[in-house]
């Protein structure tokens, strides 16, 4: 058996230290660079390079990482951009009650597209509790920063292009953040709940909401 | 059953990531981030290049400039937000230490809080969980080097003496700039199903996708 038979293989049939030099010389870096990104010395690169040392498990992983995606880079992302990427039930909306945002999580559960909600006003496109929520909301002065957090229980129902609506309960959290333009908008967050569940917690908030703090520990708004 | 797990409590932030990562994200060259931070154009340079590391004064300010991309409360605040939130959230420690866990992620996995909070991944979960775990460490999440990541795993809870709970997550994690510095991953996430966890899994390309700071 050749010495090469026995190097552990990387990916496409190149070994360790094949595969960081091929992508070292296709990115055109110096081995230092390298090194730089890999969070290693450029001795370590160095000695991987020449199959003197395999790189561990935890390394593999990392330098797998880099070669397979090193266009996947993301910038940092803002809390508008958070929300429209959000898994769960999450959604911006305005102080007139449009919709500005709405989560992947969301559409999930009403089975909509993006346009079925967006730029829509709030009782456009929902009737019943969630409307209900949103003037309960401004009685308690969310959109003027009075109160901060606000925990409650509703069914959303979802009039459906078709006719006819979607129902599902959801336990929601809401809170406020002033928007680009420096007004506030209401953020909310939710989880589908069973009816069960929708009961027991208005049991436990004494009615649809309930207040959970008032405006406080801002960082200079 | 205690799990050895490789990375020890608090991982060394990989400043020159996190420098620059802030930096083009905001759109700035070296010397206006200079400006911000009243240093001059070369100290940016040689931390970007990792020539240098910035004061503990510094590294507070960076910290604070990326809280503030996602939030304007204060980080208790944050917390207590986060633990009341009917949505799956927590916040694991670079150790693999679970710092603090949402309600709606108690009811997603059917445990009580204490259960859970301040015990390790590794010995609540078993499978895909703690692979995403250990793929976060090894891409040099806890270091300041991802920006965000995506997955579909199947949760598996060890309940006590009771079965696994199993169930489809669909999740986004994001690195939390808080103090010491410390990188926190906030874990978020939705219960799927089937369909979801298949179609999610082909866009992504696999059980996760992990987008670099750089």
């Amino acid at each position: 058996m050749t010495e090469g038979a026995r190097r552990p293989k990387a990916l496409n049939g190149l070994s360790w230290g094949g595969l960081l030099r091929h992508y070292r010389f296709t990115n055109r870096m110096k081995q230092t660079a390298l090194a730089e990104d890999l969070g290693v010395t450029q001795a370590m690169v160095s000695r991987w390079e020449r199959d003197k040392v395999v790189p561990g498990r935890a390394m593999q992983v990392r330098i797998l990482d880099l070669v397979n995606r090193k266009d996947l880079s993301e910038p940092v992302v803002s809390w508008r951009q958070e929300i429209a990427e959000a898994p769960f039930i999450a959604a911006v909306i305005g102080p007139d009650g449009e919709i500005e945002t709405v989560s992947p999580g969301l559409l999930r559960e009403i089975g909509c597209g993006q346009s079925d909600l967006r730029g829509k006003r709030l009782d456009e496109a929902f009737e019943g509790e969630l409307p209900s929520l949103y003037s309960k909301l401004c009685d308690e002065g969310l959109f003027d920063e009075r109160v901060e957090t606000v925990e409650s229980a509703e069914v959303y129902s979802f009039r459906r292009a078709t006719g006819g609506l979607k129902d599902f309960p959801v336990h929601t959290l809401s809170w406020w953040r002033r928007g680009e333009d420096g007004r506030p908008r209401w953020i909310l967050n939710g989880a589908r709940i069973r009816p069960l569940e929708l009961r027991a917690l208005r049991e436990e908030f004494g009615g649809q909401i309930r207040i959970v703090s008032e405006t406080q520990g801002l960082l200079g708004g | 059953m205690t799990v050895e797990i490789a990375p020890p409590d608090a991982l060394p932030i990989h400043w020159p990531s996190v420098i620059k990562h802030y930096r083009l994200s905001a759109g700035l060259n070296q010397s206006e981030l200079a400006d911000q931070l009243a240093v001059t154009q070369t100290m940016v340079s040689r931390w970007e290049a990792g020539g240098a590391n910035p004061s503990r004064r510094i590294q507070d300010m960076l910290f604070d400039y990326y809280w503030s991309t996602s939030a304007t409360i204060s980080r208790d605040v944050w917390y207590e937000r986060l633990r009341r939130n009917p949505v799956s959230l927590a916040v694991v420690e670079a150790s693999g230490l679970i710092r603090a866990v949402s309600r709606g992620f108690l009811r997603h996995i059917q445990t009580e809080r204490n259960a859970i909070e301040t015990h390790h991944l590794p010995d609540i979960f078993s499978g895909d969980l703690v692979k995403l775990y250990e793929t976060l460490v090894a891409s040099g999440f806890f270091e300041g080097r991802v920006s965000s990541a995506e997955s579909v795993t199947e949760l598996v809870i060890e309940n006590g003496h009771e079965q696994a709970v199993h169930s489809f997550c669909h999740g986004i994690h994001r690195p939390v700039f808080m103090p010491g510095p410390e990188v926190l991953w906030l874990i978020a996430g939705a219960p799927v199903s089937a369909t979801v966890f298949r179609d999610v899994r082909r866009r992504i390309g696999g059980p996760v996708l992990v987008k670099r700071a750089l």
